[in-house]
């Protein structure tokens, strides 16, 4: 969360005329062009894409059912270590890349699961934020006075608590669930997305254009979502793409906890809360997991950090 | 006859708020009591240097800022604010072409947004006066389809008039609409926007810390130094027999592209004061080599003197 | 006279693009006495403000020197070291530019960023240096200078702002000051201090000043001599008198009569259609024919094919097919005619 907060205080200090009125369509264009050329851009493209075909091919890829248990279909133990049979595991035993679990079901055909939900949580709580933070920042900056300072105080309450707290008091409020976890964390990182979303059209929002069509006769709201708006969303497509790790992150969090994804859904943070007992004793129930989300992790990290470059007209 | 824009004793003052709680700790004072009368067809040319009040003035008067004190008359009615029915008689001109013009849509878009809003003719009649739009102000009709961007400096300010014009108002504002080009192409500009005042018989109101810019273009000249109007006389007149000593100075310090007229200035010294703090009595008085006692204490109110209005008290005809 | 103070010639400066290199100015060529002022004068684009840069070694990452010479004083600027050439800077050749505020250091009071000059260049002790910089803010004309010392840059107004960048500049008594548009951003009444100011203190340290601007009317203020530069080439040079009495470059020619003057007001100002060309859609021939009244008169078909010479009588040259050379005046009837003045 904390990389999330700087990114937010960036994004507020780099907010200028200048930063948000780089040209228009070839801008997606060049923005694209710059992000190839961009290391981080690269690799973090690479990861994510490799994680979405993982996602969608699951059921191709993964050679069992992820839930299935495998007493008395094959002959394998519980917590049965990786065995690969290139690398000169027997023929004789089934081959399970990534081991079993303790409930003796394919950890790798689990993992290549867990990236859908792992995604899906990613992209719905931020969707959510990103939707609700939006409205909120963009009414609070645009109108400014009373509606700004309420909205933007209760923001600030939520801003004060401890995220991951704060999304565990909510999910111990509604229960336990991944449908709550989402709830919970989305409710978390809504005060970024408002507070990026104000400073932004507050700029946007005195340049001349602004200005032209208001003297032309246009509504308030249609200034709003016609001229504002548009011409405030660059940082906060930076925001969003690190806003997917930092959620990823979060609902893991919650679901170790025991407080998301309940078993026996097959969710990255969910199999590391359940195996984490047996971290001596059985490490590839840890390991494969964790390497999972921190490589998805990393990938939306890369991703914000290129298109922040490659958004940023200042740097050419 | 009646002025198409009447300025009576317009007063806009901002409040300066600081600490925690945002209370007003002072006013900026950025206009303070302006009077002037702008006829139908005529062009009242407004200079003076930065902090003067001259964009302020021209923010007030189409509503985007509040007025403080005062009244504006369009028309003979009272305009309080901006209201829609007023966007298609009075048009602003903006002073940077970069910032004027919305990046992310299309040139044809931007001009064509007036017609949007007040509903007038279908996409297709609406395209069409924007290339005819675009005709007027000397650029191709297929530049519609084009982002700002593509566009130089000069090219987006007649993009900005077209935009302005094609409501067909009756009064166009131009804010410093050339101060921000290139001297070559600010020609262009400016013939331009004669060449439409003509055509149109439109009433302008030009702002511009260009002395030289405005007598080409008005037909009067209101002389602005912080936040007062000190002298407003026809162009020739103010030109030949300036008569406020800060009008006199502002001449003198405009280099003139004449090397043999070099160095005959009067050199005024000391900074603009700032606006939040005016001087008492006459605002010119720390500045004005004319200064007395009465200057210090009591401000001078606008004299008639010949064909110019002066706001000095040593000011004679 | 002597040999002049600083001679740059035949610079050319080109800039990396994707698409190869592009010439931003080619072989600019000028001669700065002491005690003298030179204008370059130009609209955005021309090369003006870079060709200065390059003078001084702060071309951007992008640019690059690929020839020609810098000699100040007799050594060759662009030969020398950072560090030597960081040693020359602010201490025997200074600049200034367009936006003072942005060139003072928000952080540190005036009086430091001054004496910071003289413990750098001069070698003085805190104590010596912070007297010695209020010395100069009195000599450029700011009232109560001791108090000033203590003033942080965002406290000044433009003005104020670019005399303590004029004082920092004049600090160590510099040959040459290189002045980057040092007025734009100011009011005229402003203006007018500041290139007093800078004419002032030229008569006392016999500074030669080389002022880069795009406005007529300072140039007529305060030059001796005038480079009129277009697309990154000199098309005109010529003692100020010469210049504005008979402008040669069909250029220098349009622009002067583009510029409205206050006096002279004409029903319609003339014309230069079209834009300085982009550093990478520069045309063949003269760089100057598409926009040229001239040429659509004779339509002489060098213009479009063969890049023009720079033709030079001594005294002043003009870069244009359709100027006769033979036209230009020689230097002596020009200075017999500017004392009348």
């Amino acid at each position: 969360m904390t990389k999330m907060k700087t990114a937010v205080a960036a994004a507020e200090a780099n907010i200028t005329a200048e930063t948000l009125m780089g040209p228009a369509v070839p801008m997606w264009k060049r923005t694209w062009q710059r992000l190839l050329r961009k290391r981080s851009g690269q690799v973090g493209l690479f990861i994510i894409g490799f994680m979405v075909v993982i996602a969608l091919a699951a059921p191709i890829l993964a050679p069992y059912d992820p839930d299935q248990v495998l007493i008395g279909v094959e002959h394998v133990k519980r917590r049965e270590a990786p065995c690969i049979h290139l690398l000169g595991c027997e023929a004789s035993k089934p081959q399970h890349i990534m081991g079993t679990d303790e409930n003796v079901r394919d950890v790798y055909s689990r993992i290549l699961y867990g990236a859908r939900i792992s995604l899906m949580i990613g992209i719905v709580t931020v969707s959510v934020s990103l939707i609700f933070g939006v409205l909120i920042g963009a009414v609070a900056g645009f109108f400014g006075g009373w509606t700004d300072t309420i909205l933007m105080r209760f923001m600030d309450v939520i801003l004060g608590f401890p995220s991951l707290l704060l999304a565990i008091a909510i999910v111990a409020v509604l229960g336990p669930g991944i449908q709550n976890a989402l709830l919970a964390v989305s409710i978390v990182s809504l005060p970024a997305y408002a507070r990026v979303t104000r400073a932004s059209v507050l700029s946007v929002k005195t340049l001349d254009f602004v200005a032209a069509s208001q003297l032309l006769g246009a509504s308030r709201w249609r200034i709003l979502f016609r001229r504002v708006l548009p011409n405030a969303l660059t940082p906060i497509v930076v925001l969003a793409t690190l806003g997917i790790a930092t959620s990823i992150l979060d609902a893991a969090g919650l679901s170790f906890l025991g407080l998301g994804a309940q078993p026996p859904m097959a969710e990255w943070g969910t199999m590391l809360g359940s195996a984490k007992d047996q971290i001596f004793s059985a490490p590839h129930l840890v390991f494969f997991p964790g390497i999972a989300i921190m490589l998805t992790v990393l990938g939306f990290n890369l991703l914000g950090d290129g298109l922040r470059d490659a958004l940023d007209t200042r740097l050419n | 006859m009646t002025a198409l824009l009447e300025l009576s004793n317009v007063s806009k003052s901002f409040d300066l708020r600081a600490g925690l709680f945002q209370r007003v700790i002072g006013h900026v004072h950025a206009v303070s009591g302006v009077s002037a009368r702008v006829e139908r067809g005529r062009t009242l040319g407004l200079v003076g240097e930065s902090g003067c009040g001259k964009s302020t003035l021209a923010r007030v008067i189409v509503g985007l800022h509040g007025l403080s004190g005062g009244e504006v008359r369009f028309d003979g009615q009272p305009v309080q604010g901006h209201d829609r029915a007023l966007s298609r008689r009075i048009q602003f001109i903006f002073q940077d072409p970069n910032a004027s013009l919305d990046p992310r849509v299309t040139v044809g878009e931007s001009i064509g947004e007036g017609l949007v809003i007040h509903g007038i003719g279908d996409a297709k009649a609406r395209r069409a006066a924007v290339g005819r739009m675009l005709e007027v102000v000397g650029l191709p009709p297929e530049a519609a389809d084009r982002f700002p961007h593509e566009f130089s400096g000069g090219q987006r300010q007649r993009i900005g008039i077209a935009r302005a014009l094609i409501l067909e108002p009756e009064l166009l504002i131009c804010d410093e609409p050339t101060s921000a080009l290139d001297v070559s192409v600010q020609a262009q500009v400016l013939n331009l926007l004669m060449r439409l005042k003509e055509e149109l018989g439109l009433t302008m109101l030009f702002i511009s810390h260009n002395l030289a810019v405005v007598e080409h273009i008005a037909d009067d000249v209101m002389v602005m130094y912080l936040g007062r109007a000190v002298e407003i006389a026809p162009v020739a007149t103010l030109f030949a027999t300036p008569r406020h000593p800060y009008t006199r100075a502002l001449l003198s310090a405009t280099p003139v592209a004449d090397p043999t007229r070099r160095g005959q200035r009067i050199r005024l010294e000391g900074d603009i004061p700032s606006p939040v703090a005016p001087p008492p009595g006459c605002a010119f008085h720390p500045r004005c080599p004319l200064a007395t006692e009465v200057c210090r204490s009591t401000p001078p109110a606008l004299r008639e003197i010949g064909e110019a209005q002066v706001s000095c008290h040593h000011a004679e005809g | 006279m002597s040999s002049p103070l600083l001679q740059v010639s035949d610079l050319d400066i080109a800039f990396t693009s994707p698409e190869g290199p592009l010439r931003a100015v080619q072989g600019f060529s000028l001669d700065l006495a002491r005690a003298e002022t030179v204008c370059i004068v130009g609209e955005s684009g021309c090369g003006k403000s870079i060709t200065s840069l390059a003078m001084m070694g702060l071309l951007p990452k992008a640019g690059r020197v690929t020839g020609g010479s810098v000699r100040f004083d007799g050594t060759d600027l662009l030969g020398l070291s950072p560090r030597t050439l960081s040693g020359l800077r602010g201490n025997r050749i200074s600049m200034i530019f367009q936006d003072p505020s942005s060139a003072l250091n928000p952080v540190h009071t005036v009086g430091r960023q001054i004496a910071e000059v003289f413990m750098l260049h001069q070698g003085l002790a805190r104590r010596a240096a912070e007297a010695a910089a209020v010395e100069v803010l009195a000599a450029v004309g700011i009232p109560d200078p001791k108090r000033r010392m203590k003033a942080w840059p965002h406290e000044l107004s433009g003005g104020m702002a670019q005399r303590v960048m004029i004082a920092m500049a004049l600090a160590c008594r510099p040959e040459v000051l290189i002045a980057d548009e040092p007025t734009t951003a100011l009011d005229v009444t402003i203006q007018a201090q500041i290139l007093d100011l800078m004419r002032d203190l030229q008569k006392e340290t016999g500074t030669a000043i080389l002022l880069i601007t795009h406005d007529l009317g300072v140039v007529a203020e305060m030059a001796d001599r005038v480079a009129v530069m277009y697309a990154g080439q000199v098309v005109e040079t010529a003692e100020v008198g010469a210049l504005f009495r008979s402008p040669r470059h069909p250029y220098t020619r349009a622009l002067m009569r583009s510029v409205p003057v206050i006096g002279r007001r004409t029903a319609q100002l003339e014309v230069i259609e079209g834009r300085v060309p982009p550093l990478e859609r520069r045309p063949p021939g003269c760089l100057f024919h598409p926009r040229c009244s001239a040429y659509r008169e004779v339509r002489d078909p060098r213009c479009t094919t063969e890049a023009p010479p720079l033709s030079s009588t001594a005294g002043s040259s003009c870069r244009c097919w359709l100027v006769d050379p033979e036209d230009l005046r020689g230097p002596e009837d020009l200075r017999g005619k500017e004392t009348t003045a």
